[in-house]
């Protein structure tokens, strides 16, 4: 059946699209970007905006989650986490007002959630293949028993600061993509005020794979997957300004690995993969706030009650693709 | 040329009933225009047709590691000796219509994705792919079939698109770099 669906693609290759279906004052971009594909849509309601313009603009949001991959990517050994996690537990680093913001974020969450959430989960991912290993092979030999306690910021002299009480190997990726559509959010809307002034109205909507995040959301429509069927999408109105969504699916990486049990998602507590059925959708004030929340729906024993509590609003969907939501923070109150 | 026409048609028609095609979620971003102003802006560039010989892209393929699916280039030269190259990158379950700039150097300075499928028809209607979800009891297939992935897109690989720059670059040193 292999052959058969190669030969079937090869035709398919052949037809590349040359008009253009997009109405003027709009543009819609995608790059891959955070190991996802990331789109920036833009519209101009009164189709002013000129081509030029746009790409400004979305250039703008482009940049803004280039400089957070740069500073906040796992997977860069010169990245500036990389360079925490090699070397925060010797002496404190200085940190960047994006990572404090992040890691100031990741550590209130873990409190609120009994350490449900935790950035320190990363040398699980790593022995499951889903990070890579930055560490020497003797350094691999000490086991990493610290958790987000372990974790010291401190603001000294203007900066603020990271110490790790002992070794750590952070990971910020239930987090960090939702810090990023808001910084290019952020971006898009300073660059779309210098352009075209501050009352025109330019709608603006950043998507990394899923987290979300738009200035003008009320009334607008999304699609969330069915858990068990990629191809069914189930509609949803967007009910704040971001959205985030996470499943416990199995992993590819996991099938070359041929272990049985593998996930992106780590229980805290036990360290185990979670491979639960099931997907959950958060929305909330911001997108990073959405991100983390996400993790705690799927890990904490009490999220339905918690969720609302911290700020989201949840929707679980199940195998069979029945939709549950959540009450939202005003309901709960 | 005729002949060839009629026996892709013959042979998509054929696959078509064979196959269990679902639908597919196809997202259309920039148009080539827009891809190449937003990569060239006003640079001046002249269409060139190129088809790659049985030969080349051989060669291609055994310095890249990737195969060549489509022989026929669609690609620009700019005034400037830089090239813009429209081209589909096929991954696992995707199809990707790709614009590339690449300089006089050979170096890939930006590239914008045109059009994204998804492809997943194929494995979803087949029952071992969808075994997949149904827990512990069904971990042989999760060995065999080595096509499990995170579905909510949050590491959706993008090692497809790297492997097409490889094939890109290789074609520059081989063929374009000539021209």
């Amino acid at each position: 059946m292999q052959w058969l669906k190669h030969w079937f693609s090869r035709w398919q290759a052949t037809e590349l699209e040359a008009s253009s279906t997009l109405a003027p004052g709009q543009l819609s971009r995608c790059q891959a970007l955070l190991g996802t594909f990331v789109e920036v849509h833009l519209k101009d309601p009164e189709a002013a905006a000129d081509d030029k313009t746009l790409i400004a603009i979305s250039q703008a949001a482009y940049q803004a989650i280039e400089r957070v991959q740069t500073l906040m990517s796992f997977h860069d050994p010169r990245s500036k986490l990389s360079r925490i996690n090699a070397s925060a537990h010797i002496a404190p680093l200085p940190l960047t007002p994006e990572l404090t913001d992040v890691l100031r974020q990741a550590l209130t969450l873990s409190q609120l959630s009994d350490g449900h959430f935790d950035i320190t989960v990363a040398p699980q991912l790593i022995a499951q293949g889903l990070l890579p290993e930055h560490r020497s092979k003797a350094e691999q030999q000490q086991p990493v028993r610290g958790s987000w306690r372990d974790i010291e910021l401190t603001e000294s002299s203007g900066r603020h600061w990271i110490f790790f009480k002992r070794p750590l190997q952070l990971d910020l990726g239930g987090i960090a993509k939702g810090y990023a559509v808001d910084q290019a959010l952020d971006a898009a809307e300073a660059m779309a005020t210098k352009q075209l002034g501050a009352d025109h109205a330019l709608q603006i909507t950043v998507n990394a794979g899923g987290d979300l995040r738009s200035n003008h959301w009320q009334g607008m429509h999304v699609s969330l997957r069915h858990p068990a069927d990629p191809q069914q999408l189930l509609g949803c109105v967007m009910k704040n300004c971001a959205l985030a969504s996470s499943a416990g699916y199995f992993t590819e990486a996991a099938t070359q690995l041929k272990t049985e049990k593998t996930s992106a998602i780590i229980a805290p507590h036990s360290r185990e993969p979670l491979a639960l059925q099931q997907s959950v959708s958060v929305f909330a004030d911001n997108c990073m706030l959405a991100d983390a929340l996400t993790k705690i729906a799927l890990l904490h024993p009490q999220a339905d009650n918690l969720i609302p509590q911290l700020g989201g609003q949840l929707i679980r969907i199940d195998q069979s693709g029945q939709m549950t939501q959540g009450p939202s923070r005003a309901d709960s109150i | 040329m005729k002949r060839r026409a009629f026996a892709k048609r013959l042979s998509l028609l054929t696959a078509g009933l064979i196959l269990p095609v679902g639908k597919l979620h196809a997202k259309t971003y920039l148009s080539i225009e827009q891809a190449r102003q937003l990569l060239w802006a006003d640079t001046p560039m002249q269409a060139v047709a190129l088809t790659l010989t049985k030969e080349q892209a051989k060669s291609i393929r055994s310095s890249s590691g990737i195969r060549v699916r489509n022989p026929q280039m669609k690609l620009w030269k700019t005034d400037n000796n830089g090239w813009f190259i429209v081209d589909q990158i096929i991954g696992k379950h995707e199809n990707i219509d790709m614009a590339f700039a690449l300089d006089g150097d050979g170096k890939v300075m930006g590239m914008e994705i045109l059009t994204y499928r998804e492809t997943y028809g194929f494995q979803v209607n087949h029952p071992k792919w969808r075994a997949q979800f149904h827990g512990r009891d069904h971990s042989e297939h999760l060995k065999l079939d080595h096509q499990i992935k995170n579905i909510s897109g949050a590491t959706l690989s993008c090692r497809h698109i790297t492997d097409g720059i490889n094939r890109l670059t290789q074609t520059w040193d081989q063929v374009l770099r000539h021209l």
